[in-house]
C-alpha cells in the first residue's frame, strides 16, 4: 500500500494516482508493509517491524501481487491449502491481539518464497507450469519420499556425525546425575516425525540417568505430544517422583517471564491428572526454576526458541539447549554461536547421526538417498525452468 | 460395548482415511479433502479451547471459590477476561479495550526487556568477540582474526539492508549512505546465501514430514490389513 | 475515557514490567507477577475469543445460505463434541483417541502436504535469471548436501565446510538479520510504551 505524500491516504499498490486528492503516486515516500501494516520508508528492503521484504521502488515489477505470492502461484494446487494452513495456526496458537510486536525473520516457506520472487523478476512474466509438469514433479517428490521406505542400506564401520551432535552428547552428559530438568515439548503433532526422535533420545538418556523431568508447553498441543511420546516408551520413572506434567502455558513471553517465579503458581494442577502439584514428591522438591540444572526445548519454529532465551535464559543463565525443525536451525545459530545455547540440534538428519552415534553402528542411509533424491530433484527443476525461461525471453525479445 | 481393540481398530482406519482424504488435494480441490479441511478446524479448535479452560481458566475459578480472601485478583483476571470476550460484539467491543490495553503494554514490556538482554546486548557483544566454533580451534591466529572480522562485515553489512532512516546531509547521514551501499550489495549476497539456507532446512523438514507420513500408511495399512485378516 | 483508560494501563502495566527488569523490590516483583499472570489469563480469553469468532463466523456462513456451508456445518458440530469430550472426561481415552487418530493424522498430513508446494516454489521462482538467484539457488543446494546425514563421514572436509558455512555467512549474516530485527522489535515496544502506537484502540499517530 503506497502513502499518498499529499493526503496520507493508503492506494494499493501499482496505482498511479491517489484515490482520494488525485495527486500522483510517483512522490509517494512511504508504503505499509503487506504483513502488518507498519508504514516504511519507500526504499527501504525489509519492513523495519516484521521483516517482510519490501517491493522494490525502483525496479518495474508488478508489485500488486508480490505480497501475495502464495496465492499468486495459481499453477500450485496446494495454494488453498497453504492459505488455509497458516489461518489455522493463527487462530489457534497466537491469541487474536497478540501482545508480541512481530520481529521475525522470513523463515516460514511464503517468507522465503516473497524473497524468492524479489529476485526472480515480475511475477506475471513468470510462465505457468503445464499439467504434465505437475505430474512428473509431484511423481518425483513421492519418488523421494519413498527411497527411505524401500532402502535399508546399513554400511558397517562407526559414523561420523555433525558437530552440534556431539554437542549436544556432550551437554546431556554435563547434566549431573539425578539432577533436575525441565523439558519443553514446543511443537505440535505435524512435527513429530521430525522432533520425536530427538525427544527420544533425550528422554531415555535422563531416565538412564536417573534425572527427574519436569514437562511443559507453550504449544497447545504440545502436552499431549509428550504423553503419546511417553505412553510409547517404557522408560523406568514413575509419575510423580521421577516425572511430572506441569501442563501447557500460554501468553508467549509473557507466560515464559511468569516462569521465573514457582512452578505451582503457574501451572497450579498437573495436565495428567488435574492434581494440585502440591501431591507431588517431586513438584514439592522442585519448587522453581532456581532448582532446575538444565532446560532443554523441542520446538518446531525458531521464535519459540528465542523466546525462551530472551525470557528464560538470559535472566537465570541456565544451561538450555535447543532442538528444533531442520527449518529453524540457521535462524538460532548466531545464538549458539555466542554460547546462549549449550547445543543446537536440527531435525531427523541429526536424530539419525546422533543415534549412530550413541549405538556405534553404521548409519540407515536409506533418508540419506532420499534425500540426494530430492537435491538431485531441486537442481533439475531449477535447471529447466531456467533454460524454458531464457528460451521465451529469447522469443519475446525477437 | 466395544473391546478395546475394536476402538483402536476404528481410530486406525480413521486415521488412514483422513490422511488419505488430505492426500487427495494432490489431484485437485474435492469435497474428500474439504471434509477432512473443516474436521481439522473444528476438531482441533475444540481440543484447544477444552485445553485452555481446563488448564487456565478452571483451576484459577476453584482457587477463587475455594480461598476467595487469597485468590481474589483471579476475580479481576476474570472480569478483564469478559471484557475481552466482548470484543465480539459490535455494540460492546470497546469494553475489550482495557484488557487489550494492558496485553499489549505486558507483551510490549516483556518483549522490550527480553530482546534488549537476550537478543540486542548479547548478540552485539558477540559480534566484538572474533569467535570460532571448537573445531576451528586449530587455525592459526590470522586466520581467527580474519574471521573474527568477516563476522563482523558481514553481520554489519546485513543489518545494513535495514536501512533505517536518517538524514542524508550530516556526516551520520554520509556513514549511513556508506552503510546503505555496504547494504545493498554484500549484505543483499548474504541474504541470499541465509534464504537458501533457510529454503533447504525447509525442504528438509518437510521432506521428514512426508516420509513420516508415508512410513504411517505402510504401516497402518498392513495392522488394519492384518487385524481384518486379510 | 474510551481511548484513556486503556492507554494508561498499557502505559502503568508497561512501567511496571520494566522497572521489575531494573531493580529488586519485592513488592515490584509480586505486582508484576500478577500483571504477568494476568496476561496468561487473558492469553487463555484470548483463545476462547478467537474460537468464539471462528463460531460465530461459521454460524453466519448458515445463516446466510453462502455456497459451501456444509463445511461450516462440519465445524460447527465438531468443535463443540471435541469441546464437551475435552471438558467432560479430560483424561478419558475418548480425548486421548480424538487426539491420536483424528488431530494427529490431519495435521501431520497437511504439514507432509508442504513439501510438494515447497518444491513447487522452486519451479515457479527460481529460474536463474540473475546474480541474487544464483546465490540462493547455489546457497540451497549446498545446505540441502550438508542435511544429508551421514555426509560427514564422506570427508572431514565436509564437516569442517559445514562448520565454517554455519559460524560465518550463516552466522554472521543471520546475526546482522538479528540485531536488525532486534532494533525494530525494541522501537516497536517503545511505540506502544509511550503510546505512539495504539493498536489495542486501533489508532496509530503519524511519526
Amino acid at each position: 500500500m503506497l502513502v499518498c505524500a499529499k493526503c496520507s491516504r493508503l492506494n494499493p499498490e501499482g496505482a498511479n494516482t491517489c484515490s482520494a486528492c488525485g495527486a500522483s503516486l510517483a512522490e509517494a515516500k512511504y508504503r505499509a508493509c503487506p504483513t502488518c501494516g507498519t508504514i516504511n520508508s519507500i526504499r527501504d528492503m525489509f519492513c523495519f517491524r516484521c521483516l517482510t521484504l519490501l517491493p522494490p521502488a525502483d525496479d518495474q515489477i508488478d508489485t500488486a501481487n508480490i505480497g501475495d505470492s502464495a496465492a499468486d502461484i495459481d499453477l500450485d494446487p496446494l495454494a488453498a491449502l497453504t492459505h488455509a494452513l497458516p489461518e489455522a495456526q493463527l487462530d489457534f496458537t497466537v491469541p487474536p491481539g497478540s501482545s508480541r510486536p512481530p520481529h521475525t525473520a522470513p523463515t516460514g516457506i511464503s517468507g522465503i518464497a516473497t524473497a524468492i520472487s524479489q529476485i526472480s523478476g515480475p511475477s506475471h512474466a513468470q510462465p505457468s507450469i503445464s499439467r504434465v509438469a505437475k505430474i512428473l514433479i509431484y511423481a518425483g517428490v513421492i519418488l523421494a519420499a519413498l527411497i527411505p521406505l524401500l532402502a535399508h542400506i546399513r554400511p558397517s564401520g562407526a559414523t561420523s556425525a555433525r558437530e552440534s551432535v556431539y554437542g549436544l552428547l556432550q551437554s546431556l552428559e554435563d547434566i549431573p546425575q539425578g539432577a533436575a530438568v525441565l523439558v519443553s515439548f514446543d511443537y505440535g503433532p505435524a512435527y513429530a516425525a521430525e522432533l520425536d526422535s530427538l525427544a527420544t533420545l533425550i528422554l531415555q538418556h535422563l531416565a538412564e540417568h536417573s534425572n527427574k523431568v519436569l514437562i511443559m508447553s507453550t504449544h497447545p498441543l504440545g502436552m499431549a505430544n509428550a504423553e503419546r511420546l511417553f505412553s510409547t516408551l517404557d522408560l523406568p520413572m514413575e509419575y510423580g517422583n521421577n516425572y511430572l506434567y506441569l501442563g501447557y502455558l500460554p501468553g508467549e513471553e509473557s507466560g515464559l517471564r511468569l516462569l521465573l517465579g514457582e512452578f505451582g503458581s503457574v501451572f497450579i494442577y498437573d495436565f495428567f491428572k488435574q492434581q494440585s502439584l502440591d501431591t507431588y514428591p517431586l513438584a514439592r522438591e522442585i519448587e522453581s526454576l532456581s532448582q532446575v540444572q538444565r532446560v532443554i526445548v523441542l520446538s518446531e519454529d525458531a521464535v519459540t526458541i528465542q523466546r525462551w532465551i530472551e525470557q528464560v535464559q538470559s535472566p537465570t543463565h541456565l544451561s538450555m539447549d535447543a532442538l528444533v525443525s531442520a527449518s529453524a536451525e540457521p535462524y538460532l545459530t548466531p545464538y549458539y554461536l555466542s554460547r546462549q545455547l549449550s547445543s543446537l540440534t536440527g531435525g531427523l538428519p541429526a536424530a539419525l547421526e546422533l543415534q549412530a552415534v550413541q549405538k556405534g553402528t553404521g548409519l540407515d542411509l536409506g533418508f540419506s538417498l532420499g534425500l540426494v533424491g530430492l537435491t538431485l530433484l531441486v537442481a533439475l527443476i531449477t535447471v529447466v525452468t531456467t533454460i524454458n525461461d531464457f528460451s521465451k525471453r529469447h522469443k519475446q525479445g525477437r | 460395548m466395544f473391546a478395546a481393540e475394536h476402538i483402536e481398530l476404528a481410530g486406525l482406519v480413521c486415521a488412514l482415511f483422513l490422511t488419505l482424504a488430505i492426500f487427495t488435494r494432490l489431484i485437485g480441490d474435492n469435497k474428500l479433502f474439504r471434509f477432512a479441511q473443516s474436521l481439522f478446524v473444528g476438531v482441533t479448535s475444540g481440543y484447544i479451547l477444552a485445553l485452555v479452560l481446563r488448564s487456565v481458566i478452571w483451576p484459577r475459578i476453584l482457587l477463587l471459590v475455594q480461598q476467595p480472601a487469597q485468590y481474589w485478583y483471579y476475580g479481576l483476571y476474570f472480569v478483564l477476561g469478559l471484557m475481552l470476550l466482548a470484543r465480539g460484539l459490535r455494540k460492546t467491543n470497546a469494553l475489550a479495550n482495557l484488557p487489550l490495553g494492558m496485553l499489549f503494554g505486558i507483551g510490549a514490556s516483556v518483549t522490550l526487556g527480553g530482546t534488549l538482554a537476550g537478543t540486542l546486548i548479547p548478540q552485539t557483544r558477540a559480534l566484538a568477540t572474533p569467535f570460532t566454533t571448537t573445531s576451528l580451534n586449530t587455525w592459526p591466529a590470522w586466520a581467527l582474526l580474519l574471521n573474527g572480522v568477516l563476522v563482523l562485515v558481514g553481520a554489519l553489512a546485513v543489518l545494513g539492508a535495514f536501512r533505517f532512516t536518517l538524514p542524508s546531509h550530516s556526516p551520520v547521514g554520509f556513514l549511513s549512505t556508506v552503510w546503505s551501499w555496504l547494504g545493498r550489495t554484500l549484505g543483499r549476497g548474504l541474504i541470499m546465501i541465509i534464504l537458501g539456507a533457510l529454503y533447504a532446512g525447509a525442504l528438509v523438514s518437510f521432506y521428514t514430514l512426508l516420509v513420516g507420513r508415508f512410513s504411517f500408511l505402510q504401516q497402518t495399512i498392513s495392522e488394519v490389513l492384518g487385524r481384518l485378516g486379510i | 475515557m474510551r481511548k484513556t483508560i486503556p492507554i494508561a494501563a498499557a502505559v502503568i502495566c508497561g512501567i511496571v514490567i520494566i522497572a521489575d527488569y531494573l531493580v529488586q523490590v519485592p513488592w515490584l516483583h509480586t505486582a508484576a507477577a500478577r500483571l504477568l499472570e494476568g496476561a496468561v489469563v487473558l492469553a487463555g480469553f484470548a483463545l476462547v475469543l478467537g474460537i468464539l469468532n471462528l463460531l460465530a463466523f461459521n454460524f453466519r456462513h448458515i445463516r446466510d445460505h453462502t455456497p459451501g456451508r456444509w463445511q461450516s456445518w462440519i465445524i460447527l458440530i465438531s468443535l463443540p463434541i471435541t469441546v464437551l469430550i475435552g471438558t467432560t472426561f479430560p483424561g478419558s481415552g475418548a480425548f486421548t483417541w480424538v487426539y491420536t487418530y483424528v488431530v494427529t493424522p490431519l495435521m501431520t498430513a497437511l504439514g507432509a502436504l508442504l513439501l510438494f508446494y515447497a518444491v513447487t516454489v522452486a519451479v515457479r521462482l527460481l529460474p536463474l535469471r540473475n546474480g541474487a538467484a544464483i546465490i540462493l539457488f547455489a546457497s540451497c543446494l549446498v545446505f540441502m548436501i550438508l542435511w544429508i546425514p551421514g555426509i560427514s563421514s564422506v570427508s572431514p572436509f565436509i564437516a569442517a565446510v559445514r562448520n565454517w558455512l554455519y559460524a560465518l555467512p550463516v552466522g554472521a549474516s543471520m546475526r546482522g538479520l538479528l540485531l536488525g530485527a532486534a532494533i525494530g522489535a525494541v522501537v516497536a515496544s517503545l511505540r506502544i510504551l509511550s503510546s505512539l502506537e495504539q493498536p489495542y484502540t486501533g489508532i496509530t499517530e503519524k511519526h
